[in-house]
């Protein structure tokens, strides 16, 4: 090795060395990053499901209670509650009913029966 | 050997191998393309359908008449219960059935032994139980859960499936209009039978309210889960649109109650009511006896299911002089004061009857007493020709289109094939045939000021979001008589629920009712029958501006000879139904009219005494 060669060689490479461990980092951290990003996906994409699935069980539960909701009200249903006295419907007096189309005539005929 | 040979020889080996390697290579490549791209695209993709849901009925003000309930279905995979365990050499055999029934048996109230002798090794779909509502699966749900827990089995081979059920709230309301949904057989296909809607709007509206069936592609992972971040193409349900009727539940109530009352009075083989409202032609209530549940379709007979009002037929008798006697005055041959000679009630050219003896009656009077040959000789005064086409301008032997299946079209013979004596039949109702509706129907134009509509019983179609996709407005047909003359009908029909007609019974104090009795003799083996007899009414109130229109028939019901006319069957139900139809409407009385009655019965006991 010619003299003045030798006084400029390093004993260690060490730009090569950070170089190559640069490299090896990045590559490292590119594919660490992409494994992470990678499962998020999975994770969230689990997520997702999950909330489908739950999304599907409360509209399924909401459509029971509607279901449920229109049978206990449906006029049959009412018509049994009130013959087994469940539902239990007071008349009203004649005197008490305002005619719309002939209030007057109405609250006369009420006034004149209370007196 | 040399070492020359040796390498030659390697090399020839190694060649022919990869030669052998390259060719299979080539022929997987190549000829197994298909297939072997196939089996690789099974392996890590998958498809699902989404199932749209089917629409729901509603009455005009938007109350349930059909509607989806959401069920749950206990399914079994074997394959995953009984099985073979490979461990090094050894295959252990696993049959986890008798501590999966262990755990089944006390929330699905099924024995152990019946839920293993159902799981059958090998078979991948075994419905262990069927329909458990929500309410009840929540239970089960967490019951199982707790068991696993405790028994420590992992319950892999049991899942639930969603599955739906139609349910009507309203039960027998409405029940001939609505029809019912189930699974209809494909005779040539088997395979092809599907649940569709049977009867009814289920039926007629099927397209509407199925909807359309959405699908995903998706990966899977190495179990077969889908992979939900590789989700591929994605078509969303449709699901089916939501149709609302022209009925309306209440008055639907009043009418079934009323009709079955009667009916457990009168005892008619059938019956039948249908209301119309006049001026757009909808359908307010439609109601037949004997009726069903749809929500037990199975236990219905035929006969109960049977819809006489749109699909069933019969000579509409005196109903008819209504029309008869419209045309004659449409036409200037006469006028309600004209007089007409009754033939003292026989008329031997026609062999033709009135019930009572009449000598000279006005058109009015022809009306209220429901004079037969008065009705022929207008008849003959308009001439067959005539006659014929008028009869068809009202609707009667077509369609009139209402949205319900198997709608018949009546009888009305071609003018080719009447009788001599034809005209003076049909005058009066006879040698004629026509539905319910179309009795209705006609009548409504009378009763309109002369518009034929055609009968509505869709308001409208709706999507999810409640945005009307079609709407169902009022559609005349044609008119078929002129203002003045449906006033001067409405006259005579007001007569006939007044004392002296033959439907005084249908009054209704304070209201003033045009209508018509009818009584007609059925056919039996080809000939009329003098015992049995359809009675009908059909009318409408309040007369000079009608809420609705109503047709009332009884088949053969069980009361006196004298009584069994339409006065006195149809007529009294029409008034106990038309009372309460005005009062939910909120349509009062005529108070001038209801103090001139009081006055007038005030007079007659006065007199009396």
């Amino acid at each position: 090795m010619p003299e003045n060669s030798r006084r400029y060689s390093q004993a260690v490479p060490v730009i090569a060395i950070l170089i190559a461990v640069i490299v090896v980092v990045s590559i490292s951290a590119f594919f660490i990053k992409t494994l992470m990003v990678k499962h998020q996906v999975v994770v969230g994409g689990d997520r997702i499901k999950r909330l489908e699935t739950e999304l599907a069980e409360l509209n399924n539960k909401n459509e029971a209670l509607q279901t449920k909701k229109d049978q206990l009200t449906s006029v049959p249903a009412l018509q049994k509650a009130v013959s087994k006295g469940f539902v239990n419907l007071v008349k009203i007096d004649e005197k008490f009913v305002v005619n719309a189309s002939h209030p007057r005539r109405a609250v006369a005929v009420a006034e004149k029966e209370d007196r | 050997m040399s070492l020359t040979s040796r390498a030659c020889f390697a090399c020839y080996g190694f060649a022919a191998v990869f030669t052998a390697l390259s060719a299979r290579l080539v022929y997987l490549a190549v000829d197994k393309h298909e297939a072997s791209a196939t089996s690789a695209k099974n392996n890590y993709q998958g498809s699902t359908i989404i199932p749209a849901r089917r629409g729901t009925i509603q009455d005009k003000y938007g109350t349930m008449l059909a509607r989806n309930e959401p069920l749950k279905n206990v399914i079994a995979d074997a394959s995953l219960l009984v099985f073979d365990k490979k461990d090094g050499k050894k295959t252990e055999h696993i049959d986890l059935r008798p501590r999966v029934a262990a755990i089944l048996s006390e929330p699905l109230h099924m024995s152990e032994a019946e839920i293993v002798k159902r799981i059958t090794p090998g078979d991948k779909y075994i419905v262990l139980k069927k329909k458990i509502t929500e309410e009840k699966f929540e239970g089960i749900s967490e019951e199982i859960e707790a068991l696993q827990k405790k028994q420590k089995v992992n319950l892999k081979g049991i899942r639930f499936e969603q599955d739906f059920e139609r349910i009507y709230p309203a039960g027998q309301l409405a029940s001939h209009v609505v029809g019912f949904y189930g699974f209809e057989d494909n005779e040539k296909n088997p395979k092809l039978g599907r649940f569709k809607g049977i009867e009814g709007i289920e039926r007629s509206m099927d397209d509407w309210l199925t909807g359309q069936d959405g699908s995903r592609s998706f990966e899977k992972d190495g179990r077969g889960r889908e992979i939900v971040s590789s989700r591929g193409d994605e078509r969303s349900p449709r699901n089916g649109s939501h149709v609302r009727l022209t009925l309306d539940l209440h008055l639907q109530q009043i009418v079934e109650t009323e009709l079955a009352a009667a009916c457990k009075k009168l005892r008619p083989i059938k019956a039948s009511v249908v209301m119309m409202d006049p001026k757009t032609g909808a359908i307010l209530a439609l109601a037949n006896f004997p009726t069903f549940d749809p929500n037990e379709p199975g236990k219905a007979k035929p006969e109960q299911r049977f819809n006489h009002v749109v699909a069933g037929i019969y000579e509409p008798g005196s109903t008819f002089k209504t029309v008869t006697c419209a045309g004659g005055i449409n036409y200037g041959l006469v006028d309600p004061d004209t007089t007409i000679f009754c033939e003292n009630g026989y008329w031997a050219g026609f062999k033709l009857h009135d019930h009572h003896p009449y000598s000279d009656l006005s058109v009015t009077q022809i009306i209220e007493k429901s004079s037969n040959i008065g009705a022929a000789k207008i008849a003959i005064k308009m001439g067959e020709e005539r006659f014929y086409n008028w009869m068809r301008n009202f609707g009667f032997g077509q369609a009139t289109g209402i949205a319900l299946p198997g709608e018949a079209r009546g009888i009305l013979h071609p003018r080719h094939l009447w009788s001599n004596i034809s005209i003076s039949r049909v005058a009066m109702g006879h040698e004629v045939a026509a539905t319910p509706l179309q009795v209705v129907t006609a009548t409504s134009a009378i009763a309109n000021g002369g518009h034929l509509m055609m009968p509505q019983i869709l308001k409208d179609i709706r999507d999810d979001s409640g945005t009307v996709l079609a709407e169902y407005k009022p559609q005349e047909v044609r008119r078929v008589i002129t203002d003045d003359t449906a006033g001067k009908v409405r006259e005579a029909l007001i007569r006939v629920t007044g004392k002296k007609g033959t439907a005084s019974r249908a009054h209704i104090p304070g209201f003033r009712i045009a209508g018509k009795t009818g009584t007609s003799q059925k056919i039996e083996d080809g000939h009329y029958s003098k015992e049995d007899h359809i009675t009908s009414f059909v009318g409408y109130v309040p007369a000079d501006d009608p809420a609705f229109c109503m047709a009332i028939i009884f088949d053969q019901a069980q009361v006196s000879d004298h009584e069994d006319v339409g006065g006195f069957v149809a007529a009294p139900v029409f008034k106990v139904i038309a009372e309460q139809s005005l009062a939910y409407l909120g349509i009062q009385p005529d108070p001038i009219l209801l103090q001139q009655e009081k006055d007038e019965a005030k007079a007659l006991a006065k007199n009396g005494r």
